[in-house]
Protein backbone atom coordinates (compact mmCIF):
# COMPACT_ATOMS: atom_id res chain seq x y z
CA UNK A 1 0.00 0.00 0.00
CA UNK A 2 1.25 3.46 -1.26
CA UNK A 3 1.41 5.54 1.28
CA UNK A 4 -0.41 8.88 1.26
CA UNK A 5 1.89 12.00 0.54
CA UNK A 6 -0.43 15.17 2.58
CA UNK A 7 0.67 18.68 1.48
CA UNK A 8 -0.04 21.98 3.10
CA UNK A 9 -2.73 23.86 1.42
CA UNK A 10 0.04 26.63 1.60
CA UNK A 11 2.41 24.83 -1.03
CA UNK A 12 -0.87 23.86 -3.23
CA UNK A 13 -1.34 27.72 -3.81
CA UNK A 14 2.42 28.22 -4.05
CA UNK A 15 2.82 25.70 -6.91
CA UNK A 16 -0.64 27.11 -8.46
CA UNK A 17 0.55 30.71 -8.95
CA UNK A 18 3.83 29.30 -10.28
CA UNK A 19 2.31 27.77 -12.97
CA UNK A 20 -0.38 30.62 -13.71
CA UNK A 21 2.70 32.99 -13.95
CA UNK A 22 4.72 30.36 -15.83
CA UNK A 23 1.84 29.67 -18.68
CA UNK A 24 1.60 33.35 -18.88
CA UNK A 25 5.18 33.83 -19.71
CA UNK A 26 5.26 31.42 -22.23
CA UNK A 27 1.99 33.14 -24.35
CA UNK A 28 3.74 36.58 -23.80
CA UNK A 29 5.81 38.63 -26.16
CA UNK A 30 9.28 37.79 -27.40
CA UNK A 31 10.77 40.34 -24.96
CA UNK A 32 10.53 37.87 -22.44
CA UNK A 33 13.04 35.86 -24.10
CA UNK A 34 16.39 38.67 -23.68
CA UNK A 35 19.55 37.68 -24.30
CA UNK A 36 22.61 39.85 -23.27
CA UNK A 37 23.12 42.78 -24.54
CA UNK A 38 26.23 42.98 -27.57
CA UNK A 39 28.29 45.62 -29.24
CA UNK A 40 30.40 44.70 -32.04
CA UNK A 41 32.78 46.93 -34.57
CA UNK A 42 34.17 45.94 -37.84
CA UNK A 43 36.76 47.49 -39.90
CA UNK A 44 34.85 47.57 -43.81
CA UNK A 45 37.88 49.39 -45.52
CA UNK A 46 40.98 50.87 -44.55
CA UNK A 47 41.71 54.48 -44.54
CA UNK A 48 43.57 54.70 -48.22
CA UNK A 49 45.85 58.11 -48.39
CA UNK A 50 47.03 56.79 -52.43
CA UNK A 51 50.21 57.33 -53.59
CA UNK A 52 52.37 60.39 -53.94
CA UNK A 53 56.29 61.41 -53.25
CA UNK A 54 57.37 63.74 -51.62
CA UNK A 55 60.88 65.68 -51.15
CA UNK A 56 61.64 65.67 -47.27
CA UNK A 57 58.50 65.78 -45.60
CA UNK A 58 54.79 66.22 -46.23
CA UNK A 59 51.34 65.64 -45.61
CA UNK A 60 47.96 64.44 -47.39
CA UNK A 61 44.83 64.25 -45.94
CA UNK A 62 41.68 62.17 -46.34
CA UNK A 63 38.84 63.27 -44.79
CA UNK A 64 35.72 61.54 -43.64
CA UNK A 65 33.34 62.47 -46.92
CA UNK A 66 36.13 61.83 -48.93
CA UNK A 67 37.87 65.14 -49.71
CA UNK A 68 41.56 65.20 -50.82
CA UNK A 69 44.16 67.67 -49.93
CA UNK A 70 48.09 68.06 -49.83
CA UNK A 71 51.12 69.91 -48.88
CA UNK A 72 54.47 69.30 -50.54
CA UNK A 73 53.73 66.41 -51.94
CA UNK A 74 53.11 64.95 -55.43
CA UNK A 75 50.03 62.63 -56.02
CA UNK A 76 50.99 59.99 -58.69
CA UNK A 77 48.73 57.31 -60.27
CA UNK A 78 47.61 54.31 -57.98
CA UNK A 79 44.88 53.07 -55.14
CA UNK A 80 42.18 55.95 -54.73
CA UNK A 81 42.65 57.62 -51.47
CA UNK A 82 39.62 57.09 -49.59
CA UNK A 83 38.39 57.22 -45.53
CA UNK A 84 38.48 54.19 -43.56
CA UNK A 85 34.92 53.01 -43.06
CA UNK A 86 33.54 50.90 -39.62
CA UNK A 87 30.37 49.52 -39.09
CA UNK A 88 29.51 49.61 -34.97
CA UNK A 89 26.29 47.05 -34.45
CA UNK A 90 24.28 46.90 -31.06
CA UNK A 91 22.39 44.38 -30.53
CA UNK A 92 20.32 45.39 -27.37
CA UNK A 93 19.11 41.26 -26.86
CA UNK A 94 15.15 41.54 -27.42
CA UNK A 95 12.73 42.54 -29.34
CA UNK A 96 10.96 45.56 -27.62
CA UNK A 97 9.83 47.80 -29.94
CA UNK A 98 10.57 50.65 -28.62
CA UNK A 99 12.54 53.33 -29.29
CA UNK A 100 15.96 54.31 -27.75
CA UNK A 101 19.13 56.02 -28.02
CA UNK A 102 22.44 54.79 -27.32
CA UNK A 103 25.17 57.19 -25.71
CA UNK A 104 28.68 55.63 -27.17
CA UNK A 105 32.07 56.92 -26.98
CA UNK A 106 34.76 56.18 -29.88
CA UNK A 107 38.26 56.06 -28.90
CA UNK A 108 41.66 55.65 -31.44
CA UNK A 109 44.00 54.41 -28.53
CA UNK A 110 47.77 55.58 -28.94
CA UNK A 111 49.72 57.06 -31.72
CA UNK A 112 49.23 55.77 -35.49
CA UNK A 113 52.27 55.49 -36.90
CA UNK A 114 55.09 53.17 -38.83
CA UNK A 115 58.80 53.62 -39.60
CA UNK A 116 59.63 51.77 -42.85
CA UNK A 117 63.12 52.64 -43.72
CA UNK A 118 63.53 56.49 -44.01
CA UNK A 119 60.48 57.25 -44.44
CA UNK A 120 57.94 58.00 -41.22
CA UNK A 121 54.17 58.09 -41.55
CA UNK A 122 52.37 59.59 -38.85
CA UNK A 123 48.64 60.76 -38.58
CA UNK A 124 47.92 62.96 -36.10
CA UNK A 125 44.23 63.20 -35.72
CA UNK A 126 41.28 62.06 -37.64
CA UNK A 127 37.94 63.01 -38.52
CA UNK A 128 35.05 61.31 -38.69
CA UNK A 129 31.02 61.42 -40.45
CA UNK A 130 29.41 60.34 -37.13
CA UNK A 131 27.51 63.43 -35.71
CA UNK A 132 28.80 65.75 -33.24
CA UNK A 133 32.50 64.08 -33.64
CA UNK A 134 34.00 66.15 -36.50
CA UNK A 135 37.35 65.23 -35.04
CA UNK A 136 39.14 61.79 -33.00
CA UNK A 137 42.43 62.56 -31.31
CA UNK A 138 44.55 59.34 -30.58
CA UNK A 139 44.60 58.84 -27.15
CA UNK A 140 40.91 60.83 -26.45
CA UNK A 141 37.59 59.51 -26.53
CA UNK A 142 35.09 61.64 -28.18
CA UNK A 143 31.34 60.60 -27.28
CA UNK A 144 28.33 60.57 -29.19
CA UNK A 145 24.59 59.98 -28.92
CA UNK A 146 23.42 57.65 -31.77
CA UNK A 147 19.57 58.76 -31.86
CA UNK A 148 17.00 56.43 -33.88
CA UNK A 149 17.33 53.11 -32.59
CA UNK A 150 13.95 51.39 -32.76
CA UNK A 151 14.68 47.42 -33.25
CA UNK A 152 16.63 45.26 -31.74
CA UNK A 153 19.72 45.78 -33.67
CA UNK A 154 21.12 49.00 -33.77
CA UNK A 155 23.51 49.72 -36.73
CA UNK A 156 25.56 52.71 -37.59
CA UNK A 157 28.23 53.16 -40.46
CA UNK A 158 30.78 55.73 -39.89
CA UNK A 159 33.82 57.00 -41.81
CA UNK A 160 37.10 58.14 -40.55
CA UNK A 161 39.36 60.42 -42.42
CA UNK A 162 43.01 61.20 -40.89
CA UNK A 163 45.56 63.48 -41.85
CA UNK A 164 48.89 61.48 -42.90
CA UNK A 165 52.30 63.20 -41.92
CA UNK A 166 55.26 61.65 -44.01
CA UNK A 167 58.69 62.99 -43.59
CA UNK A 168 61.18 60.98 -45.87
CA UNK A 169 64.64 60.57 -45.49
CA UNK A 170 65.30 58.20 -48.34
CA UNK A 171 63.94 55.90 -50.35
CA UNK A 172 60.23 54.66 -50.51
CA UNK A 173 58.27 52.87 -48.66
CA UNK A 174 54.26 51.04 -48.42
CA UNK A 175 53.12 52.01 -44.85
CA UNK A 176 50.11 50.05 -43.34
CA UNK A 177 49.47 52.07 -40.16
CA UNK A 178 47.30 49.67 -37.68
CA UNK A 179 44.11 51.92 -36.93
CA UNK A 180 42.28 50.35 -33.75
CA UNK A 181 39.26 51.78 -33.17
CA UNK A 182 36.98 51.16 -30.02
CA UNK A 183 33.66 51.62 -29.18
CA UNK A 184 32.16 51.74 -25.64
CA UNK A 185 28.59 51.85 -25.39
CA UNK A 186 28.18 54.27 -22.22
CA UNK A 187 24.24 54.15 -21.89
CA UNK A 188 21.15 53.00 -23.46
CA UNK A 189 18.47 56.44 -23.47
CA UNK B 1 5.31 34.34 -0.99
CA UNK B 2 2.96 35.84 -2.67
CA UNK B 3 5.67 38.85 -2.93
CA UNK B 4 8.48 36.57 -3.56
CA UNK B 5 6.10 35.55 -6.99
CA UNK B 6 5.76 39.12 -7.91
CA UNK B 7 9.16 40.31 -7.56
CA UNK B 8 10.03 37.19 -10.00
CA UNK B 9 7.28 38.19 -12.20
CA UNK B 10 8.33 41.62 -12.41
CA UNK B 11 12.24 40.75 -13.40
CA UNK B 12 11.35 38.55 -16.14
CA UNK B 13 9.00 41.21 -17.52
CA UNK B 14 11.61 43.97 -16.82
CA UNK B 15 14.62 41.74 -18.94
CA UNK B 16 14.69 44.11 -21.94
CA UNK B 17 15.70 47.09 -20.02
CA UNK B 18 18.84 45.24 -19.88
CA UNK B 19 21.64 47.63 -21.80
CA UNK B 20 25.23 46.83 -22.71
CA UNK B 21 26.47 49.91 -20.51
CA UNK B 22 30.31 49.50 -20.67
CA UNK B 23 31.01 47.18 -23.19
CA UNK B 24 33.35 48.17 -25.35
CA UNK B 25 34.21 46.22 -29.11
CA UNK B 26 37.56 47.10 -30.59
CA UNK B 27 37.68 46.70 -35.12
CA UNK B 28 41.26 46.80 -36.49
CA UNK B 29 41.55 48.86 -39.31
CA UNK B 30 44.60 50.57 -41.12
CA UNK B 31 45.53 53.09 -42.87
CA UNK B 32 47.82 52.73 -45.81
CA UNK B 33 49.74 54.65 -48.68
CA UNK B 34 52.29 54.34 -50.57
CA UNK B 35 55.43 56.98 -50.25
CA UNK B 36 57.53 56.78 -53.83
CA UNK B 37 61.11 57.32 -54.08
CA UNK B 38 61.60 60.59 -56.14
CA UNK B 39 62.34 60.83 -58.98
CA UNK B 40 66.04 62.24 -60.29
CA UNK B 41 68.28 62.99 -62.95
CA UNK B 42 72.20 63.38 -62.39
CA UNK B 43 73.90 63.92 -65.43
CA UNK B 44 76.60 61.47 -66.05
CA UNK B 45 78.24 63.47 -69.10
CA UNK B 46 78.19 66.67 -71.33
CA UNK B 47 76.91 67.18 -74.69
CA UNK B 48 80.04 67.47 -76.45
CA UNK B 49 80.72 68.97 -79.48
CA UNK B 50 84.07 68.29 -80.22
CA UNK B 51 86.98 70.78 -81.83
CA UNK B 52 86.04 72.38 -84.77
CA UNK B 53 86.72 74.41 -87.63
CA UNK B 54 84.38 76.69 -89.20
CA UNK B 55 85.08 78.18 -92.80
CA UNK B 56 85.54 81.77 -93.45
CA UNK B 57 82.86 82.07 -96.18
CA UNK B 58 80.54 78.94 -95.25
CA UNK B 59 78.03 78.43 -92.35
CA UNK B 60 78.41 74.83 -91.07
CA UNK B 61 76.69 72.77 -88.42
CA UNK B 62 77.94 69.64 -86.01
CA UNK B 63 75.19 67.35 -85.55
CA UNK B 64 75.43 64.94 -82.47
CA UNK B 65 72.88 61.84 -82.13
CA UNK B 66 71.38 61.38 -79.22
CA UNK B 67 72.53 57.47 -80.28
CA UNK B 68 76.16 58.79 -80.51
CA UNK B 69 76.30 59.73 -84.53
CA UNK B 70 78.50 62.67 -85.51
CA UNK B 71 77.90 64.59 -88.78
CA UNK B 72 79.80 67.55 -90.27
CA UNK B 73 77.79 70.04 -92.46
CA UNK B 74 78.32 73.35 -94.59
CA UNK B 75 81.51 74.92 -93.60
CA UNK B 76 82.11 73.09 -90.14
CA UNK B 77 84.38 70.77 -90.24
CA UNK B 78 86.61 68.52 -87.24
CA UNK B 79 89.46 70.11 -85.85
CA UNK B 80 91.14 66.29 -85.69
CA UNK B 81 90.50 64.62 -88.77
CA UNK B 82 87.78 62.29 -89.41
CA UNK B 83 86.28 63.25 -86.40
CA UNK B 84 87.55 64.53 -82.70
CA UNK B 85 87.27 61.90 -79.75
CA UNK B 86 85.12 62.67 -77.08
CA UNK B 87 82.40 63.99 -79.19
CA UNK B 88 79.47 62.17 -77.60
CA UNK B 89 75.53 63.24 -76.50
CA UNK B 90 74.99 64.58 -73.39
CA UNK B 91 73.83 61.74 -71.05
CA UNK B 92 72.10 61.76 -67.53
CA UNK B 93 71.04 58.15 -64.90
CA UNK B 94 67.49 58.41 -64.09
CA UNK B 95 66.81 57.18 -60.29
CA UNK B 96 63.49 56.51 -59.11
CA UNK B 97 60.75 54.00 -58.08
CA UNK B 98 61.06 49.99 -60.01
CA UNK B 99 59.01 50.05 -62.91
CA UNK B 100 57.38 53.55 -62.85
CA UNK B 101 56.77 55.26 -66.34
CA UNK B 102 58.06 59.07 -66.43
CA UNK B 103 58.29 61.87 -68.58
CA UNK B 104 61.26 64.05 -69.70
CA UNK B 105 61.05 67.02 -70.69
CA UNK B 106 64.07 69.19 -72.49
CA UNK B 107 64.34 72.53 -74.33
CA UNK B 108 64.55 72.62 -78.06
CA UNK B 109 67.15 74.89 -78.22
CA UNK B 110 69.61 76.20 -76.31
CA UNK B 111 72.59 78.81 -76.38
CA UNK B 112 75.98 78.75 -75.99
CA UNK B 113 78.13 81.88 -75.24
CA UNK B 114 81.44 81.42 -75.99
CA UNK B 115 84.81 83.20 -74.74
CA UNK B 116 87.26 83.92 -77.47
CA UNK B 117 90.75 82.10 -77.41
CA UNK B 118 92.79 85.54 -77.08
CA UNK B 119 89.94 86.77 -74.14
CA UNK B 120 86.64 88.45 -74.46
CA UNK B 121 83.72 87.24 -75.26
CA UNK B 122 82.18 85.27 -78.86
CA UNK B 123 79.16 85.97 -80.27
CA UNK B 124 76.37 83.54 -79.18
CA UNK B 125 76.06 79.88 -80.95
CA UNK B 126 72.64 78.34 -81.42
CA UNK B 127 72.27 74.46 -80.23
CA UNK B 128 68.64 73.35 -81.83
CA UNK B 129 67.05 70.20 -83.23
CA UNK B 130 67.90 68.42 -79.56
CA UNK B 131 66.73 65.07 -79.94
CA UNK B 132 66.24 62.79 -76.58
CA UNK B 133 66.73 59.04 -76.30
CA UNK B 134 65.79 56.68 -73.12
CA UNK B 135 66.99 53.87 -73.32
CA UNK B 136 63.86 52.08 -72.22
CA UNK B 137 62.27 53.26 -75.50
CA UNK B 138 65.69 51.60 -77.76
CA UNK B 139 65.61 52.69 -80.96
CA UNK B 140 62.77 54.94 -80.18
CA UNK B 141 63.01 59.35 -79.60
CA UNK B 142 59.87 59.90 -77.03
CA UNK B 143 59.69 61.44 -73.85
CA UNK B 144 57.90 58.76 -71.94
CA UNK B 145 59.85 56.15 -70.38
CA UNK B 146 59.73 53.50 -67.61
CA UNK B 147 62.14 53.12 -65.19
CA UNK B 148 63.72 49.11 -65.00
CA UNK B 149 63.42 46.72 -61.98
CA UNK B 150 66.28 48.71 -60.48
CA UNK B 151 64.44 51.48 -60.82
CA UNK B 152 66.64 53.55 -63.28
CA UNK B 153 66.79 54.41 -66.84
CA UNK B 154 69.26 56.22 -68.94
CA UNK B 155 68.87 59.49 -71.09
CA UNK B 156 70.99 60.69 -73.83
CA UNK B 157 70.71 63.85 -75.44
CA UNK B 158 71.89 65.79 -78.60
CA UNK B 159 71.70 68.45 -80.94
CA UNK B 160 73.17 70.17 -83.55
CA UNK B 161 75.47 73.22 -83.51
CA UNK B 162 75.50 76.16 -85.59
CA UNK B 163 78.28 77.80 -86.84
CA UNK B 164 78.24 81.14 -88.88
CA UNK B 165 81.10 81.82 -91.45
CA UNK B 166 83.68 83.58 -90.28
CA UNK B 167 83.22 82.35 -86.23
CA UNK B 168 86.25 83.24 -84.18
CA UNK B 169 88.26 80.76 -82.28
CA UNK B 170 86.57 80.39 -78.62
CA UNK B 171 85.41 78.05 -76.28
CA UNK B 172 81.73 77.45 -76.12
CA UNK B 173 79.13 76.07 -72.93
CA UNK B 174 75.96 76.23 -72.77
CA UNK B 175 73.92 75.04 -69.88
CA UNK B 176 71.38 72.13 -70.88
CA UNK B 177 68.51 71.51 -68.41
CA UNK B 178 66.24 68.68 -68.21
CA UNK B 179 63.21 67.60 -66.65
CA UNK B 180 62.04 64.12 -65.13
CA UNK B 181 59.20 63.58 -63.50
CA UNK B 182 56.92 60.59 -62.78
CA UNK B 183 53.79 60.30 -65.12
Amino acid sequence: MQPIRIVSLNRVIRWTAAAVLGACLAGAAPPALAAAPSVTVSADQALRFGTFFTDTSGSRTVSATGAVSGSAIVPLTGTAPAPAQFTFTYDRGNNANVAYSLLISVLVPGTASQVSGGVTGTIARFDTDLPGISTLIPGQTAQITLTGCQRRICSRTFRVGGTLQVARTSGGAQLAIPLPIVVTVLAEL
Amino acid sequence: MRGRLVLAAAALVSSPALAATGQSATASGQAQAVIITPIIAVALNDLDFGSLTSSRTASGTVTVGAEGAVNYAGGAAPACGGACAGVAPARFLVSGEAGRSYTVSAPATITASGTLIGGGSAPALAIDALTVHLDSHAGAVTSIGQLDDKGEDRIEVGGRLNVPAGTSPAHYRATLTIMVTYS
